[in-house]
């Protein structure tokens, strides 16, 4: 009863932020820290109910789980939804990154928004995200999964595109949807397919059917799942979907921080998690999750090392690392994959909201090239980008080092990964190393190249502190999932995976502990290298760098136009469509549809006008009408 | 002999009874100086939530028959009764809205509209036709004086008058058909009726004609073509208070009472009856959709729409009538609830837009009024959609187990014929749409001030939405009253 509670003012509370911003609060800059002020509140009573019940969770037994259902929503012909949520070991996790890193981004746009025009606006769509999001984790039907799954891709939406009055900014939120559509459209086709194969959306339900591996692309089970990982694809921007984050990236930094690169993005992972025992009955599925995981860690990686735009980088580092997480699942380690998901929640955000930083104290320049030692100015941010910095590029003991590491470990030795996997993502993360340390330089380190006329300063406490909590998460929060090679000689347990161990079935790796030592020295080694590099490149002799340039003009254009593939998806997809359907309209639409529409809009109103003349006024001829209508029927019924 | 245990269940109906004399007889004790309006309101709202209060403690308890069979108390009599307190209820608002911006005294109102309730709880429970028939005389004869204070004069005086003459019509109409099956059964018990239904339809003339009358009298109540033509005069002429309560109460339980004859299969008897109440339905629907797209008047709208959603309900009744499967009911008794609600919070935006030196709006009066008033555009728009039945309001829900009871039953052809319909209605009232949102403002319209009928545009709009959203604790207290009457 009292968990029913606890789960019901999770999920309100947020609702009610929404609804309270949205409708009552007055849309001008002087309520910004009103408005704030009760989303940040929202969000914070979240994440206690959120605590509480993890705590909870970790009180009961193994296999254990919270189960509320709460009102009975669809039951036609044996299609049954609930309204009914779950809170286990997966989805407990799920509910602390949201509820947690979503209440320190709240806090954060307390102070990043504070300029703004709309910030009640703002702040209402944030606190609708988190409901979305919360109900897409939290439901315990892939129908109510996809309720949310739509919902976040609104606020999505809404977010990117919220500076609306910028075209290429509404733009960009479009383009967000649209692709997001396509993904969706597989979502759905899954979906169907799961129920027509198994009579069920339920999680609870299918996760106690036994589900035999087929091999091949045609068995119902591949197709399905299949199908769900397009939905992923769209969701988390893998290949060939990806197009859409870094554009995404026009919606304020928060969001970018929230949506795009802490929560909602790593629901295509989340996804294949909650479902891992249907995906591993599919094989072939998984190599094609294996594959295109690692093929979008390298492609993304390598377009990282020649932007220019801070939050651009981010962007695609963030695609990259989503591709590892879907290399890990792929492989079978869906419980490294999860760890990865949610190390990279902490460090990506903190990255974000420390560009956010940077962006607010440089009054809105983004590219880097026209910054450069702002180490001194902004003393905070910049010691959590650091932080963030040494998580990303895999240093030892940081958090991201255990999780990537385990990924690479898994992707090297289990059954259905392979030396090639491991070299791609050995490759993206000596190139996540080398953009990342870019940054660093072009934006911390160096000599400064800001403009005399910008005023630098540090930002206030509201966005600092966020930043503190997320860089202190960046190093501790992998400590929990120290891999057994190495937890086994300090005595430390892989608490993570024990976690786990019951609710996600991994596919065991096969390897020796030598191969493990040297997997990881050699990826540690060679991020080391290009981290050094970079570093010697941007801050020790810059003036190399324009003669490689035009050495590799040909690389370097491709790589910094982002392989064409904005243009292509253009020419191929985009341009076509819109001749079609601007002929469909020009002959279709408007020689036979309206006007047959418009014909039978004619007789139908004709008819009326006559219709009409029946009731005319007159009592005696409606009495009438009563005394026919009786005659008449009797006349049939008794003439038969 | 009735014992005081058995009049425990006249609770509902004597609390309403009682606390609508409440107001005119303080004002007849304290010399014509009558408590405030909103007194009264506060008064009569009490009433209603005391009847309610009883009738959901009667609901507890399991089916009674008492009286000797001439109430049914089972779970079909306590839905529709709730339904019925809650519609009175709302109307109380409307009326208090109405009446009191023009400073008039409330305490009739009151009286005649509680009144006409205590009527329709009669009618829900009759298990004999003479109480039905009781039961619908109290009903009618508070509406008839209803309509006619309405403050537009004419038009009203005319409504209430048309509505009087065709409605003792239809009363003498009724009261032929039960005095012909009182003829042929022996009896006005429709539990003895329902005995001897089937043997009785095939071999007696008499019997069937009963029947029929008794159809023509309802069927005129309820707005069925061609006992329909009366409608859109006396809603256009009467208070939008009580067009609202007669679109709802008074078709709510008109229609409760067809079910109970339906799921009694007193109906079904004759193969040929089915039949032509499946041509009515088809031609009510039509006819009331195909009218309604050149109706200009708001309300005269409205009161078309009503005549087609009878079609609709008619569906349902039909299908009840001649399968052994609760579906069937239990769609049409959420459709009736949901088809109360929409239409309440229509009328009660027509309500709040009505201004008083000019009477009724026409359809081009609402340009624009989407963006000058918001929160009455979406709430009008949100009615207007669930009318229409698009998700996700309680209008789709509510249609799709209509039809869909109807095709599992093999009624395919009424199915299609209902979706045509729908169709059809898509087009006038979208209209409504378009002017809110699309049109310009030709001229200042403003609306009502007062809390009253917001508060019954806010309920109904929330209702709706639920019912769209979750119907499951709308649906399922039907599914149970339907199913215990098989």
């Amino acid at each position: 009863m009292t968990n029913d509670i606890l789960i019901a003012v999770l999920l309100l509370s947020p609702l009610s932020g929404f609804l309270i911003n949205g409708v009552f609060v007055k849309q001008n800059n002087r309520h910004s820290v009103l408005a704030g002020g009760i989303a940040t509140l929202a969000s914070g009573i979240s994440f206690l109910c959120a605590l509480v019940l993890f705590l909870t969770l970790t009180h009961q037994g193994e296999e254990s789980a919270i189960h509320t259902a709460f009102l009975h929503w669809l039951n036609v012909g044996g299609f049954k939804a609930d309204i009914a949520f779950n809170v286990d070991p997966i989805s407990g996790i799920m509910i602390l990154i949201i509820t947690g890193v979503g209440s320190l981004i709240h806090l954060y746009s307390v102070g990043y928004m504070s300029h703004d025009p709309k910030p009640a606006k703002f702040f209402s769509y944030l606190n609708l995200f988190l409901f979305n999001m919360l109900v897409l984790v939290l439901g315990d039907n892939l129908l109510l999964m996809f309720v949310g799954w739509e919902g976040v891709g609104l606020c999505s939406y809404l977010l990117i595109g919220f500076w609306y009055e910028d075209p290429e900014k509404a733009a960009a939120g479009m383009k967000a949807f649209v692709v997001n559509r396509i993904g969706d459209a597989g979502f759905l086709l899954g979906l169907f397919m799961i129920f027509l194969n198994f009579h069920s959306v339920e999680f609870h339900e299918l996760s106690k059917m036994t589900f035999t591996p087929e091999a091949g692309f045609w068995g119902p089970i591949t197709i399905a799942t299949l199908c769900l990982f397009i939905g992923a694809t769209g969701k988390s921007a893998q290949i060939p979907l990806f197009v859409w984050l870094p554009d995404a990236m026009a919606g304020p930094t928060p969001v970018s921080a929230l949506i795009h690169a802490a929560t909602m993005v790593t629901a295509g992972i989340y996804m294949i998690v909650r479902l891992n025992f249907i995906f591993v009955a599919a094989p072939t599925t998984m190599g094609v999750i294996a594959v295109v995981g690692a093929a979008t860690a390298l492609f993304a990686a390598s377009i990282g090392l020649f932007q220019n735009d801070i939050k651009k980088i981010l962007a695609y580092s963030t695609v990259s690392q989503l591709g590892y997480m879907f290399l890990g699942v792929g492989v079978g380690a869906f419980s490294a994959g999860f760890f990865h998901l949610m190390t990279h929640a902490f460090f990506k955000a903190l990255m974000f909201l420390g560009a956010g930083s940077v962006i607010h104290g440089m009054h809105h320049e983004q590219d880097v090239r026209k910054m450069g030692g702002l180490r001194k100015k902004m003393p905070v941010t910049y010691y959590t980008f650091l932080m963030g910095w040494l998580a990303i590029i895999g240093t030892p003991m940081f958090s991201g080092f255990f999780s990537k590491d385990e990924i690479l470990w898994r992707a090297y030795s289990s059954p259905l990964g392979s030396k090639t996997l491991w070299l791609c993502g050995v490759a993206g993360a000596v190139m996540t190393a080398f953009y990342m340390t870019r940054l660093m330089a072009l934006t911390f380190w160096g000599e400064s190249r800001v403009d005399k006329s910008v005023k630098v300063h540090e930002s206030p406490l509201t966005m600092t502190l966020p930043l503190m909590v997320l860089a202190v998460l960046s190093l501790v929060g992998g400590w929990v999932g120290i891999p057994h090679t190495m937890g086994s000689i300090a005595g430390v347990p892989n608490i993570f995976e024990e976690w786990l161990h019951h609710s996600v079935h991994d596919v065991e790796a096969l390897g020796s502990v030598i191969e493990e030592w040297s997997t990881m020295g050699i990826s540690v080694a060679l991020a080391a290298l290009s981290a050094t590099l970079a570093y010697t490149l941007y801050v020790r002799s810059p003036e190399i760098i324009p003669g490689l340039m035009a050495r590799f003009r040909v690389l370097h254009n491709l790589i910094s136009n982002k392989y064409y593939v904005d243009e292509a998806y253009f020419k191929i997809i985009v341009d076509p469509i819109v001749m079609m359907s601007r002929g469909l309209w020009a002959y279709l639409d408007v020689r036979v549809v309206d006007r047959t529409t418009y014909l039978l809009t004619d007789v139908v109103r004709g008819t009326g006008a006559n219709l009409r003349l029946m009731v005319n006024g007159n009592v005696q001829q409606y009495a009438v009408y009563i005394v026919f209508g009786i005659i008449l029927t009797l006349s049939f019924l008794f003439m038969r | 002999m009735p014992t005081l245990a058995e009049s425990f269940f006249l609770l509902p109906m004597t609390i309403l009874a009682i606390f609508s004399c409440i107001p005119i007889t303080i004002k007849v004790m304290r010399g014509n100086y009558e408590p405030s309006n909103q007194q009264t309101l506060m008064i009569s709202v009490f009433g209603i939530i005391l009847s309610g209060a009883a009738v959901i403690l009667q609901g507890q308890g399991a089916s009674q028959t008492v009286f000797s069979g001439a109430l049914i108390f089972d779970k079909m009599a306590i839905y529709s009764d709730i339904g019925i307190l809650i519609i009175s209820g709302f109307t109380l608002f409307l009326s208090y809205s109405g009446v009191n911006s023009k400073g008039e005294s409330f305490a009739e109102h009151v009286f005649l509209i509680l009144m006409s309730a205590v009527g329709m709880l009669t009618m829900t429970s009759a298990g004999d036709l003479i109480v039905s028939f009781v039961g619908l005389e109290i009903m009618s004869v508070a509406l008839y004086v209803l309509i006619g204070l309405g403050h537009e004069q004419q038009l009203s005086k005319e409504a209430a008058f048309k509505y009087f003459i065709l409605g003792s019509f239809a009363s003498a109409i009724f009261l032929y058909g039960v005095a012909l099956l009182f003829g042929t059964t022996g009896s006005t018990a429709l539990s003895t009726i329902a005995t001897q239904a089937v043997v009785l339809s095939a071999t007696s003339r008499l019997f069937t004609l009963g029947i029929v009358l008794l159809i023509a009298g309802i069927g005129f109540k309820v707005s069925l073509f061609p006992f329909h033509a009366w409608t859109p005069d006396v809603y256009q002429g009467a208070p939008t208070s009580i067009s609202a309560f007669m679109a709802t109460g008074v078709k709510l339980v008109m229609f409760t009472l067809l079910l109970r004859l339906a799921s009694l299969h007193i109906l079904s008897g004759n193969g040929s009856l089915i039949v032509v109440l499946q041509v009515l339905a088809v031609l009510t629907m039509t006819f009331g959709n195909i009218t309604a797209i050149m109706q200009d008047n708001i309300k005269r709208l409205l009161a078309y729409s009503s005549i087609a959603h009878a079609g609709y309900i008619m569906v349902g009744i039909i299908v009840t009538a001649t399968t052994r499967n609760s579906d069937a009911g239990a769609a049409t008794l959420f459709y009736l609830l949901v088809y109360s609600v929409m239409n309440i919070g229509a009328f009660a935006v027509v309500n709040v837009f009505e201004k008083a030196e000019r009477g009724n709006l026409s359809v081009s009066d609402y340009g624009g009024l989407g963006f000058a008033y918001p929160m009455l555009g979406v709430a009008f728009s949100t009615f207007m959609l669930s009318l229409a039945g698009i998700p996700p309001t309680g209008g789709f829900i509510g249609k799709f187990y209509i039809f869909a009871a109807a095709i599992k039953d093999g009624y395919i052809a009424l199915a299609i014929f209902g979706v045509i319909n729908s169709l059809l209605s898509v087009y006038y009232y979208l209209r409504v749409l378009i002017y809110l949102y699309m049109k310009e403002q030709e001229y200042e319209v403003c609306p009502t001030k007062g809390f009253s009928s917001r508060f019954v545009i806010v309920a109904t709009m929330a209702l709706i939405l639920i019912m769209g959203i979750a119907s499951t604790p709308f649906y399922e207290p039907a599914m149970k009253s339907v199913m215990a009457l098989f």
